[in-house]
């Protein structure tokens, strides 16, 4: 038992050690560069492009570690149920973001830019979640 | 003793290797993350179609189903 939490070790590394899921963390701290009218956030859209590829990337690797290790998951409350949320509307939240990434990219207006946002902060909760879930199975079996 | 950690990695050696082999998963999702925050241009439209194949793909993964 205690060997295959190894493997969950290795996903915790990856969900919440790796400097890299903080940067992604960090660098989505989207700001709107205007209120009214226009808005002109050349970033949004490339960070948004960015987290569709890493949320995609993350609810993928923690619905395999879930599937995988059900025994283990199933020992820390609402991990499951968050990963059958993630397997009923992950890829509508993806789909969602999307939309709002290609409307924006379209017609950079306010209300496009709020739409974008909105669905952003969406996924990035999903991946929070997945990240926090992931490391509470790795400690509970230890 | 030493047959009892001998004993031991026997029993757990079917754990290993699933780590073993998870382990290089965990390593390209770390480098497929970093790759993607390296990213300083917007997609191009072929860029955007592979992305949609491939959350096509991915999402019809067996792990996916919900039950």
């Amino acid at each position: 038992m205690k060997t295959k939490l190894l493997i969950l070790c290795a996903c915790v590394v990856a969900f919440s050690g790796c400097e890299t899921v903080k940067t992604l963390t960090a660098s989505h701290s989207f700001s709107a560069s205007g209120q009214t009218g226009v808005v002109n956030d050349d970033q949004i859209v490339i960070k948004s492009e960015q987290a569709l590829a890493i949320a995609l990337d993350t609810f993928d690797t923690f619905l395999k570690a879930e599937y995988d290790n059900r025994e283990i998951f199933a020992k820390v409350p609402g991990a499951h149920a968050t990963a059958e949320n993630i397997r009923r509307n992950g890829k509508r939240w993806i789909r969602t973001l999307e939309h709002a990434h290609d409307a924006y990219k379209g017609n950079r207006n306010e209300s496009n830019h709020a739409n974008l946002l909105t669905a952003y902060k969406v996924v990035q909760a999903a991946i929070e979640e997945a990240k926090q879930y992931t490391a509470k199975a790795a400690n509970k079996g230890v | 003793m030493i047959a009892s950690l001998i004993a031991i990695f026997i029993e757990n050696l079917p754990y290993l290797v699933k780590a073993a082999k998870t382990a290089p998963e965990i390593f390209a999702y770390i480098q497929r993350t970093k790759k993607t925050l390296e990213q300083s241009k917007e997609w191009t439209p072929d860029q955007q179609a592979e992305f949609d194949r491939q959350v096509e793909e991915i999402t019809s993964q067996p792990h996916w189903r919900p039950e």
